[in-house]
């Protein structure tokens, strides 16, 4: 607690500094004059903000509820204002042309809960603004009123407390404040005043955060945003150099693939075998065999027997295993092996605005992190799996494309994650080539259930969408997990370096020996007496004797139990436990 | 006059119980690690060892019984002047059947005064197990052989063999498997719902989330297609997982319990087929209870 108060501390006070950097400085052109804000300066802004969030971005995830290295509102938020800075070209904008780019780009790169009321805040601005060259004091405040109203309604349930909150009570107050005499600056300033007071305030609102020791990550995020953005206006000095994910890569100019490429995506591998008598028993061939030695150089396999022709597609790194494997059965009739990082590179320069050909009816989009779990994820029938979890928020873009190679009539999205979920719907909404439907599945555990419970039997979306809800209504899903400090969550005491039980978002149990926290957890899962199943995922730190224990221990608890072991590898929580 | 009654081991029978009645018998071979074994009395068999083996994933391969070696088993009995009702496995899963009638049609020939009447049991284990018993009790009423083999054919068609394998793999390896799966069999917790078809062939009927689930639907299936349970014998096989066979048990008897429940460990050749960890509930429904 008293290392968690001194942090809070040392937030609140950190002073405005802005890293500086190289390149484009921007500098304020607002001395003396009209106090206007017009296109060049709000593209200004947005650069000093999306300056000062980047800088801020690891002590905002610290700002984490829960004593466990995943918070990400920081960088989630950075990564947003990003996207709605790389969006500005650079020509001369009108103010609401500059907004509007702002926007767009912004909803596209929107990751997080937080990344996604920041960016329906600034589609509020730019709809606030519509048609206009510049604004003054009184036209920014309505456009930031507009922001707050639609940042409100991107939430289901609005909790107070919050970064809505602060947003709020700050624009509400430098609207309050506007008089004759008000400018663009003194709006900023007024905002970002009210903003570290409202964010002070945010404990008193939010239990969890008085108990917990913080005040909210994604109003602290919104004050830094605020910070740059007054700080510019003011006449400081702010450099912002754009992260080099949203710079082109000189390779993909060049094609896809140079010198200095590195192999990350394989080759895409097609072969047709002809099977011969003379090194195989061609009538008995066993395709088992093969796909299994299949999966273990590669995965998207597509194989099949027709007569003594054995089809085969994999992607693989190592295309040269897959050619001598299956020369010990036959002979090649043709073989097509192609880098997938050109592909891959030269499809995202030629076909961005290509609309998908469909090319079934229902497809499934997942999120998930780790080799293990995206094997598994694939394995259960997820077609595109998007790279992501707790500490790494996919974007509105990123689901963007996944809809896009899932090319399905229906998709159905499976966030996994309560912080994804809101982006997911973002790109749903925005998504116009399929039906997409977002699952709101919160964890890895609900999110396995669901899609391996899917049916397209019944034919009909309403119906497969129901059902895949049914069977996710008993999960509960809990993560086993180490303290990285001191905490009381929940009236449990943590210490640094406990092993915590949480079970959904709550501390069910914190203790240093892991195999009483995996006890405990287990009691606490079945004390319902409908649940039968646990489906375990082992992570990067299981280790063999815990999870033997857990297995026994699970067995004599629950009489004819089944519990089903899976190598998920996932960082941080070393056991994933799915109760059902 | 009176007839005897054969089947093969696949009936599932318990060797005490084929003795007691007076029953032929035909074993059925299967190979492992290049050794065969015949399965023989049920009372040697280590049933929890056996299915262990294939867990650790020993492949175990079977064999149809060839014309001859039927001819062999019959010729004594038709010899002594006796005729014989066979309930044999499934036509549909197994070409033994087809041994069988030519050996039958051999036998015929050679002692034109005899019957060999055939019933295809258009299932195995207990669902042919069940029918064999029927036939025991046709014999010891007297009734004339083929009126029996009438009764018979009409009892089989409708006897309703369910199952819950643990892995389709077990049946899609030995190419048991008949029709379309409609769903992907690569989840471990989904359990595959089988049934035997009219025809006797294998089939996919649906899935279910978890072992509990699968037991409980076909208890489910049992309450609802059942013919007055109160007079029947009702037939429940393991493949080495008796405590949940127990369980379906307690299901079957909670609202509908039977006359009578006949629990066995599956017999090695159609275990094998189905793989360790399957269940199977065989009852009698109606004339239509296979299509449904």
């Amino acid at each position: 607690m008293k290392e968690s108060a001194e942090m809070r501390q040392r937030y609140l006070t950190t002073v405005k500094g802005i890293l500086a950097m190289e390149k484009t400085a921007v500098e304020s052109e607002l001395k003396n004059k009209t106090g206007i804000l017009d296109g060049k300066l709000f593209a200004k802004i947005i650069t000093a903000g999306a300056a000062n969030i980047r800088a801020n971005a690891e002590m905002i995830n610290a700002l984490n509820v829960f004593p466990v290295p995943d918070g990400d509102t920081g960088s989630n938020m950075s990564m947003t204002m990003d996207n709605g800075a790389a969006a500005l070209s650079g020509e001369e904008l009108t103010l609401f042309e500059a907004a509007e780019a702002v926007s767009q780009g912004m909803l596209m790169g929107a990751r997080g809960n937080s990344g996604v009321i920041l960016s329906q805040f600034f589609y509020g601005v730019a709809r606030g603004l519509e048609g206009m060259t510049e604004a003054d004091a009184v036209q920014i405040g309505r456009a930031m009123k507009e922001g707050v109203k639609r940042a409100y309604s991107a939430v289901m349930k609005p909790a107070e407390g919050t970064i809505l909150t602060v947003a709020r009570e700050s624009v509400e107050y430098a609207v309050a404040n506007i008089n004759e005499n008000s400018d663009a600056i003194s709006v900023f300033s007024d905002m970002t005043e009210e903003a570290e007071r409202s964010l002070e305030r945010t404990p008193e609102l939010l239990p969890i955060l008085k108990e917990a020791g913080v005040v909210d990550s994604g109003g602290m995020g919104l004050l830094k945003i605020m910070e740059g953005m007054t700080a510019v206006l003011e006449g400081k000095s702010v450099t912002y150099e754009a992260p080099s994910a949203m710079q082109k890569s000189t390779a993909a100019k060049a094609g896809g693939f140079g010198v200095d490429s590195e192999m990350t995506y394989g080759y895409c591998t097609e072969l047709l075998l002809q099977l011969q008598n003379s090194k195989t028993d061609v009538i008995n061939f066993d395709m088992d065999n093969l796909n299994a030695f299949l999966a273990s150089v590669g995965n998207s396999i597509v194989s099949f027997m027709n007569g003594s022709i054995v089809k085969i597609h994999v992607h693989t790194l190592t295309p040269e295993k897959v050619l001598e494997f299956c020369r010990r059965y036959g002979e090649f009739l043709t073989v097509k092996i192609e880098n997938m990082s050109v592909q891959h590179t030269g499809l995202e320069e030629e076909k961005k605005d290509e609309k998908p050909v469909i090319e079934k009816e229902f497809g499934i989009v997942a999120v998930c992190s780790g080799e293990g779990m995206k094997e598994t994820f694939e394995g259960i029938g997820a077609d595109v799996v998007i790279d992501g979890g707790q500490t790494n928020n996919p974007s509105a873009g990123d689901f963007l494309q996944a809809f896009k190679n899932v090319s399905a009539e229906h998709i159905f999205v499976f966030p996994n994650n309560s912080n994804i979920i809101l982006a997911a719907k973002q790109a749903a909404d925005m998504y116009k080539d399929a039906d997409v439907r977002v699952i709101e599945s919160k964890s890895i555990g609900a999110g396995y259930v669901g899609i391996s419970s899917f049916d397209t039997s019944s034919g009909d979306t309403d119906e497969i969408e129901a059902e895949i809800n049914d069977s996710m209504a008993e999960v509960e899903t809990a993560n086993i997990s180490v303290a990285v400090r001191d905490a009381a969550i929940n009236g449990v005491n943590i210490r640094k370096g406990d092993i915590m039980g949480l079970i959904g978002k709550l501390v069910a149990i914190s203790t240093p020996d892991i195999k009483k926290a995996i006890a405990g957890v287990i009691d606490k899962l079945f004390s319902n007496v409908k649940r039968f199943m646990l489906t375990v995922f082992c992570g990067a730190e299981a280790d063999a004797s815990v999870t033997e224990f857990l297995k026994n221990y699970f067995k004599e608890k629950v009489a004819n139990g089944e519990i089903y072991l899976i190598n998920g590898g996932q960082s941080v929580y070393p056991y994933i436990l799915v109760a059902e | 006059m009176s007839f005897a009654v054969f089947t093969d081991t696949s009936a599932n029978l318990p060797t005490p119980m084929i003795k007691e009645k007076n029953i032929h018998i035909v074993p059925f071979l299967y190979y492992y690690d290049g050794k065969e074994s015949a399965c023989l009395d049920t009372e040697q068999f280590d049933g929890h060892a056996f299915y262990d083996m294939i867990r650790e994933g020993v492949k175990v391969n079977t064999t149809q019984i060839n014309p001859h070696k039927y001819v062999e088993y019959m010729r004594p009995v038709v010899e002594s002047g006796e005729d014989i009702i066979f309930v044999g496995m499934s036509s549909g899963i197994s070409g033994s059947f087809n041994s069988l009638r030519l050996a039958a049609a051999e036998l015929m020939e050679k002692f034109p005064d005899r019957k060999v009447c055939l019933v295809d049991a258009l299932t195995a284990s207990l669902g042919e197990g069940i029918p064999v018993l029927k036939a025991v009790e046709l014999r010891d009423a007297g009734v004339e052989v083929e009126e029996a083999e009438r009764q018979l054919n009409d009892f089989c068609k409708k006897m309703c063999s369910v199952f819950m394998v643990d892995d389709l793999m077990h049946l899609k390896r030995t190419g048991r498997l008949s029709g379309a799966v409609a769903f992907i069999g690569t989840v471990l917790q989904l359990k595959p719902l089988m049934k035997g078809d009219e025809t006797g062939h294998i089939v996919n009927i649906g899935k279910a989330r978890g072992r509990r689930r699968a037991i409980e639907t076909l208890a489910e299936k049992y309450d609802a297609l059942a013919v007055e349970p109160e007079n029947q014998l009702v037939g429940i096989a393991h493949a080495d997982c008796e405590e949940e066979a127990n369980y379906l048990a307690e299901l079957l008897n909670k609202n509908h319990p039977p006359k009578e429940l006949l629990m066995v460990c599956y017999e090695p050749v159609t275990g094998s087929h189905v793989g360790p960890g399957t269940i199977a509930l065989f009852f009698e429904g109606d004339e239509d209870v296979r299509r449904k």
